[in-house]
Order: structure tokens, then sequence, then C-alpha cells
């Protein structure tokens, strides 16, 4: 008994020191008043948690949780018929999952910026089509919900076809012939008993998408420009150049019990043996 | 003719799993494949449920041409070796499936009708991992007879029951393809099960049918040493080839008699199985239980009536 308990220390102490601590200064932080350059400082009140309902930011955190559930929807969209293809090939299986994995190899900022190369103004698709005369003004590519949008799905797509291909890999393969035998067409094959089956692939890869797009800063900072801002930019705003830590603090905690709320709500509906 | 392949092989990479196999199966007859495994009887029923091409030849159904139709087009059905019954569909839908495939409104009748025919009435809600093997081989039988198939094909369906069990499923098998009056293609490696179930019956070795025809007959007159031994046991004393139980042992010397020298008895039940040693090697006879028996390191001659020797002519 005694060993066990030596054995659980570091763990103990990671949770400690990583989350128990930084939450509950977060905590103490959103009941506190704001610092004039910064920092918190007392009394204690809970005015930061009041002005969350101020109809602007309701307007952030519900364009937050639709772009996410968007992002979430396209990723099981392009995800699954790419999954399904993965674990159907008959060669070059585990090439083709590299491929999948490719793009962690860099970081993430970089593949950001190479969008924004991509898709400005004068970035190559706009110069491409303005040479060939296809049209006469660039097109709006960047800097609105779509280029946000595009830039979850491409950076959370990953989440998706990793465990939707895992819980497609172990079907047995005699059941979609089954299928097949019995009369079914190929989209009656796959939403009737290859999607089923796959429902706790599916489930894991849509909370492993949604969770990130709720939070994402970077993604809508760059490539929404501004002019989109989800919660995770608000937040950041609120350390940085509004100097509010109380109301980025309650922010924060929102998004986390928001999150939590979410991944709740997804569980009590999952068969059995997810995550 | 309910079923005719001409002519058929699959090639894969590699290796040719089927090698012209040519094979008409009557209007509800009950045709059992039997080989060893790897011997090209699972992928020849493959080609005619449709899930893989043959390289060359053609298969037929009542005079249509089956080659370029998917499994769905194509009107038999498969009962697979672990059933493949949808994990997540109970029993009941099991079964509706290709009925409400077909666009059946209310299968449920049909379906009531089915699990009556296989004795599962009760079971309806039940999930497949509730199933015993055995209730489990039912369901997946229902599910086929269900769309009514011009041809049943069972790939191994009795090879994940215990032994107890498929001894009283092969009786209940053979009494449903009748009630069914539906072509029966069975695929199996158990020379027992093959030899009792089947009207006629297929011996497949490497990729070729090498003899079809009614069991006895196929028993008694294999053409080819494999079909002899693989159906079987057989005493090859020289160039003769004998039955044990068509082998008659006595421990007094006769005319055209083999000595040898006894190694050991089985009790076998119905039978005892003496193994003897004798120049040409090892071999066997059956003693009913009333006769003497014989003891290790006992001198014994072997006969048989010349009738009784397998003709081979392969």
């Amino acid at each position: 008994m005694k060993l066990r308990r030596w054995f659980l220390l570091p763990a103990r102490a990671t949770q400690l020191l990583f989350f128990a601590v930084p939450m509950a200064i977060v905590v103490i932080m959103s009941l506190l008043t704001r610092g004039d350059y910064g920092g918190a400082e007392q009394p204690w009140n809970t005015e930061s948690y009041g002005r969350l309902l101020d109809p602007l930011y309701v307007a952030i955190l519900w364009r937050s949780v639709w772009m996410a559930a968007a992002a979430t929807v396209l990723c099981l969209l392009l995800g699954f018929p790419l999954a399904l293809y993965i674990s159907r090939a008959q060669k070059h299986r585990g090439l083709l999952l590299q491929l999948v994995i490719l793009p962690f190899w860099t970081s993430f900022l970089i593949r950001t910026y190479a969008w924004l190369f991509l898709l400005r103004d004068t970035g190559l698709i706009n110069t491409a089509l303005l040479r060939i005369g296809a049209i006469h003004q660039p097109l709006p590519l960047l800097y609105n919900n779509g280029a946000v949008l595009l830039g979850l799905v491409y950076g959370y797509l990953p989440f998706m076809v990793l465990p939707v291909y895992a819980a497609l890999e172990r079907l047995d393969p005699s059941l979609s012939e089954a299928a097949a035998d019995l009369g079914a067409s190929p989209l009656a094959i796959v939403t009737r008993v290859i999607a089923p089956l796959a429902a706790p692939g599916i489930l894991a890869g849509s909370i492993l998408v949604f969770i990130p797009s709720l939070g994402a800063y970077l993604t809508p900072d760059l490539m929404g420009g501004g002019r989109t801002v989800m919660i995770g930019n608000l937040v950041q705003n609120q350390f940085t150049t509004a100097r509010d830590w109380p109301f980025g603090s309650a922010l924060s905690l929102t998004l986390m019990i928001l999150t939590a709320l979410v991944l709740i709500l997804f569980l009590r509906r999952a068969p059995q043996g997810v995550l | 003719m309910a079923l005719e392949l001409l002519h058929v092989s699959k090639a894969f990479p590699g290796h040719t799993a089927v090698q012209d196999v040519s094979l008409i199966l009557l209007p509800g007859e009950f045709f059992t494949l039997v080989g060893p495994s790897g011997c090209g009887k699972t992928t020849t029923l493959r080609m005619i449920a449709g899930f893989e091409d043959p390289t060359s030849g053609t298969i037929r159904l009542n005079g249509k041409l089956l080659n370029k139709l998917t499994p769905q087009q194509r009107n038999v059905s498969t009962v697979f070796q672990n059933y493949a019954l949808f994990p997540h569909l109970s029993v009941e839908e099991n079964v509706a499936f290709g009925l409400r495939r077909r666009g059946v409104r209310d299968p449920r009748p049909q379906v009531a009708e089915a699990l009556r025919t296989v004795r599962l009435t009760g079971k309806e809600t039940r999930m497949p991992a509730q199933l015993s093997g055995g209730e489990k081989q039912r369901v997946a039988l229902a599910r086929s007879l269900i769309l009514k198939p011009d041809v049943l094909l069972l790939d191994e369906p009795l090879a994940a029951l215990d032994p107890q069990l498929r001894r009283q499923v092969r009786a209940e098998l053979k009494h449903l393809q009748r009630a069914a009056q539906i072509t029966f293609l069975f695929v199996t490696h158990d020379q027992e099960e093959a030899l009792s179930l089947g009207d006629r019956i297929g011996v497949m070795n490497g990729g070729k049918l090498e003899q079809v025809g009614v069991p006895s007959e196929v028993y008694s007159n294999p053409i080819s040493r494999f079909v002899a031994g693989f159906l079987g046991e057989v005493n090859w004393i020289g160039d003769r080839a004998v039955r044990p139980e068509r082998t008659r042992i006595e421990t007094a010397p006769s005319d055209g008699a083999v000595p040898c020298r006894v190694v050991h008895s089985m009790f076998l039940g119905g039978v005892i199985q003496v193994e003897v040693e004798c120049a040409h090697g090892s071999a066997a006879a059956h003693l009913l239980p009333h006769q003497p028996a014989f003891s290790p390191g006992d001198t014994a001659y072997l006969s048989w009536h010349r009738t009784d020797e397998l003709r081979l002519s392969a």
C-alpha cells in the first residue's frame, strides 16, 4: 500500500502542478478586479461574469460554437470517405496514413502562413486567376468566416481521420460482403452497416475536432484577420491589449465549462467503449 | 439446371486458386464441395456469390450469365463461416435486412415466419452478441432464406460449432433444405460432413475439381489416390487399395492373405479398429465387438474380396 502511494506520487504532483494550481489561479483571478496595467487586484467581485451576458460576447460565443460545429461536420464529410478509402486500400496503407499525419511535422503556425500565401489578394491563387484573365478583381479568399472554417478543417482533419480509420480497420470485411449479398446498395452498406459500426470512431473524431476548434485562436486570428473573432481571440485580447485579466479568466472558465458540457452531452449518447 | 460453372478459373497474383472447374448443380439438390484448406472451394463459392471475379470461364444461374453481375444483382445468398451477423442490429432486424433493402414496408410477418422455421421465435429482440453459436448460425440461415435465393451458398457454416452441436445442426440443415427446396452449395473441409449431407459431393484438390458424384459412389469408387485418402482411410497394400472396413483380420492364414503384426486395437464404439504393420507398411482393419480380440504383438492375416479393392484411374 505504501509502495503504491510512492509510485503514484509523480502523477499526483503532475496533477497538482499542471492542473489544480493553474485552475485555481484562473478561478481566483476571475473573481478579482482588473489592475490598471494588467494583472488583478482586490477587491473581490463577480462583475466579470456579469459582463459575459453582454450581447456582443454572447454573439462571439455563439459564433465560436457554430464555427466549431461546422468544422466538425466538414471534417466528418471529408474524413470519413478518406478513412474508408485508406482502410480498404490493398497496398500502401501505412504510407497513406503517414500522408495524413505528415503535416504535423511542420509547425501549425508555418502551415497557416502557407495558407495566407495561397489565399491573400496577391497570393498564388488570385495572381494565377488574374493572370489567365478568369477574374478582374482579386477574390476575397481571406479574412472571412469561410477562410477561418477552411483553416479549422485543414488543421483538425487528421484528428477525425485517425480515430475513424481505427474504427473502420477493425470492422470485419465480411459484414460489408454480407450486406451486399443481401442486396444493400453501396450507399446503404455505408449508411446501414459501416457508419453505425464505426460510430465510436466517428464520435471520438468529432470530439477531437470540436473541442480544439471551439477554443481555436491562431487560425481565426491569422485567417480571420481580426474580423472573425472567436472566443479564443477574445480571451487572448483580454490578456494583451485590453489588459482585463479577470474578464479573460472568466471567459476561459466559461469556455472550459462549455467544452465539458458538450463532452458530457456527447458521451451520454455514446455507445460503450468510446474513449 | 440451377447453377452452371463452365471452365471457371481464378488466378491471384502468385497463385492459381481455382483451375478449370466445371460443375452443374441441379434444382433443389444439396451439393457439398469438400477439400483440404487452400483447395479453392471457398474461392469457388465467392465467385458464385460475386465477391470475386473469375479470371476465365462462365457462371450461369438458370441460364443467365452471372459473371458481370454485382452480388446485389445475383439471386444467390451466402451463409458466412463466421455468420457475419450485423452486431448493431437485433435478430429481427438482421433477418429483415434484405427485405428492407428490397423496399418491403413491413417485413415483420415474413421475419416471424422465417424465425419460426429456424426455431428462433421469442429471440427477436436479442442482439447477436447475446446468442449462442448455434443460434447465430440459424439467424444467418433465416437472413438468407427469407430472400428465397435460387442457390444458398454455405461456407463451412458448422466449423464454428462444437462437435456435439454440429451433428444435430447437420440433421436440421438437411431437413430445412428439403423443406425449402432450395439448392444448397455447402463448402466444408470435413469429409464426414460432406458425405452425410450431400445428395452429391465434389472433391477439390489444388484448385481442381477431382471428382463429382453421389457420396456412396465417390467413397467406394474414388478415381484418385487423393480422393480415396481424403474421404476415408485406405490400406495401401502393394499396388492394391482397400478400405479398413472391407479388410478382414484373422488369426489363421488363408489363401492370398497378407501376414502382419498387430500394433494396437482401438475401441471406436460400434467397431474395433485394429492397427497393424505388414511388409507394405501400416494398415488397419475393423472388427465387430463380438469377434475375438487382438493384442499388440499378435501375428494376424489380412484378406479382402477382390471386388472391394478401390480401382483408382488417376
